[in-house]
This record gives structure tokens, sequence and C-alpha cells, in this order.
């Protein structure tokens, strides 16, 4: 037998082509994918993003948690005196104004 | 891996790797498990289809294979240094056509050869990509097909008579 022949004779062997419920369960497999997903996947990070990202949140943490407190002067309380609440100008006049 | 990326390899691939299952195990229920079980692989991220490291249907169809494998090695065994020493003898046919013989003829062969031989002649693959596929040398890869294609012709040859008589008339309606 030579090798075209052969040939001739594999190319007669045909295979079935794949079944429409295998296709349907696979498809349907992809479309769910990203339930599994959020449960066993991960994210490819680049360095650069992931270094920048690290930054960013050390930058935030010491601004929110490490920020200088505000300083208040103590109240001096003694003999009774209160700060003013509200002030109040009274104007005196004087009797030796001239009228012209 | 995003759902159209997965869906134009699923498209593209899925008879292919079907085809390929169904041909080394001659079994339509191991031919869906095993295409099911690659490309849910695929969709899992448990192997990468990535062009830099060689082409996307020879990855999936070495998975495909090595999946039958596994299967097999509970199966039956087959010893992989018995292969060489195999000699096929030519096939009793009784009227069966060329398709169960040819069949019949790659079913008896040792399957290292059968893996070959399939993804040579059914699914075009280069000799590179075979090697890649079945994770062995180009060198290996060419052994196995011509020890393959000598044992068919000997499982075949009661057959030849017939090829010889269709060759000569499609020669002569030319």
């Amino acid at each position: 037998m030579t090798d075209r022949e052969l040939d001739e004779l594999l190319s007669a062997w045909r295979a079935p082509d794949i079944p429409a419920s295998l296709e349907g369960r696979i498809s349907d497999a992809n479309r769910n994918s990203w339930v599994s997903w959020l449960s066993r996947g991960s994210i490819r990070v680049p360095v650069p993003v992931a270094a920048l990202a690290f930054c960013l949140i050390v930058v935030l943490f010491a601004f929110t948690v490490v920020s200088p407190r505000q300083v208040t002067a103590p109240i001096a309380q003694s003999g009774g005196l209160q700060p003013v609440k509200r002030l109040e100008i009274r104007v005196i006049r004087s009797n030796y104004e001239t009228v012209q | 891996m995003r759902n159209e990326d997965f869906a134009a390899i699923f498209n593209e691939h899925k008879t292919a790797v079907y085809q390929f299952a169904w041909r080394m195990s001659n079994s339509r229920t191991t031919a869906e498990d095993v295409t099911q079980d690659v490309f849910l692989a695929l969709l899992r991220g448990d192997i990468e289809a990535d062009d830099a490291r060689g082409s996307v249907r020879s990855l999936l169809l070495g998975t495909a294979r090595n999946l039958i494998w596994k299967r097999w090695r509970h199966e039956r065994r087959w010893n992989p240094l018995a292969e060489d020493a195999f000699i096929a003898s030519p096939l009793p046919f009784h009227d069966e056509d060329r398709e169960e013989a040819v069949s019949m003829a790659m079913g008896s062969l040792p399957p290292l050869q059968r893996e070959a031989l399939i993804l040579a002649t059914y699914h075009e693959l280069s000799l590179q990509e075979v090697a890649e596929a079945l994770g062995v040398e180009t060198g290996t890869v060419k052994a196995r097909l011509h020890r393959g294609r000598e044992n068919l012709k000997r499982m075949l040859s009661p057959l030849s008579p017939t090829v010889g008589r269709s060759g000569a008339k499609s020669g002569t309606q030319e």
C-alpha cells in the first residue's frame, strides 16, 4: 500500500460533530463564571500599579489617623468670672455738646 | 479570562477537541466528558491560552490528550516500552466498509502512535505543534508517525485492491 492509498483510506474515517447539549452546558458555564470568579478568581496587578496603590494607602492613613490635634487654651476661672457671652456697647453722650 | 475571549476560543476549537477525544477513545461519552473538562479548565484558569507559549489548538488538544490518558491509567494499562516492538498484522475484515475498517485499525494501534497520527492527519497540526501537544521532541513525533503509518498499512493491506480500483477510476474519469 502506498502513502497516497493510506491517506485516501484515512480520509474516509469521519468523526461526529459536537452535540448541541454539550455546547449548551459549556456556554452556560461561561455565563455563570462571574459567580465562581467572586469566590475563586484572582486579579493580576502590575507591580507599578500595586506600588502606587500602596503609597496612596499609606498617605491616606497618615492624613486620617496621625492628624495634628487642635490645642485649646484653658479657660481661666477664678473669683466667679465668666466668659463674656454677649457684648453690648453703651454709648454715653456728654452734657456739654453744643448744637449749631 | 473574559467571556468574549472564551466564547471565541470555544467556537473555534470545540469541534477539533471533541473529534480528537472521540477518535482517541472511540466513545461519545468519553469525548463529551473530556471536551467539557478541557474547556472548564480553560474557564477556571487551570490552563492559559497564550499565543506566546504556543498555538491554542495544540494546548487544548494536549490537555484533552492528558485527560484521556488519566482515564486509561484506571481502565487499562499499556506499556510504552512495548510500543516500539509492536508490529501489526493484517486485520481480518468481513464486509466492513472503509470507515469501519479504518476505525478498527486505528483502535488497534498503540496509543502513542495513534495520538500522533490523529493529530497530524485529522487536525492539520505541524510537526512542532504535535510535539507541543504531546510534550515530546519533534524527532519522537516523526518516529511515532512513521511506525504508526507502517502498522496501518499492514493492518489495512486487505483493502488495498479496493483502494487501487477507486484511485484508477477517478483517474480515468478525469
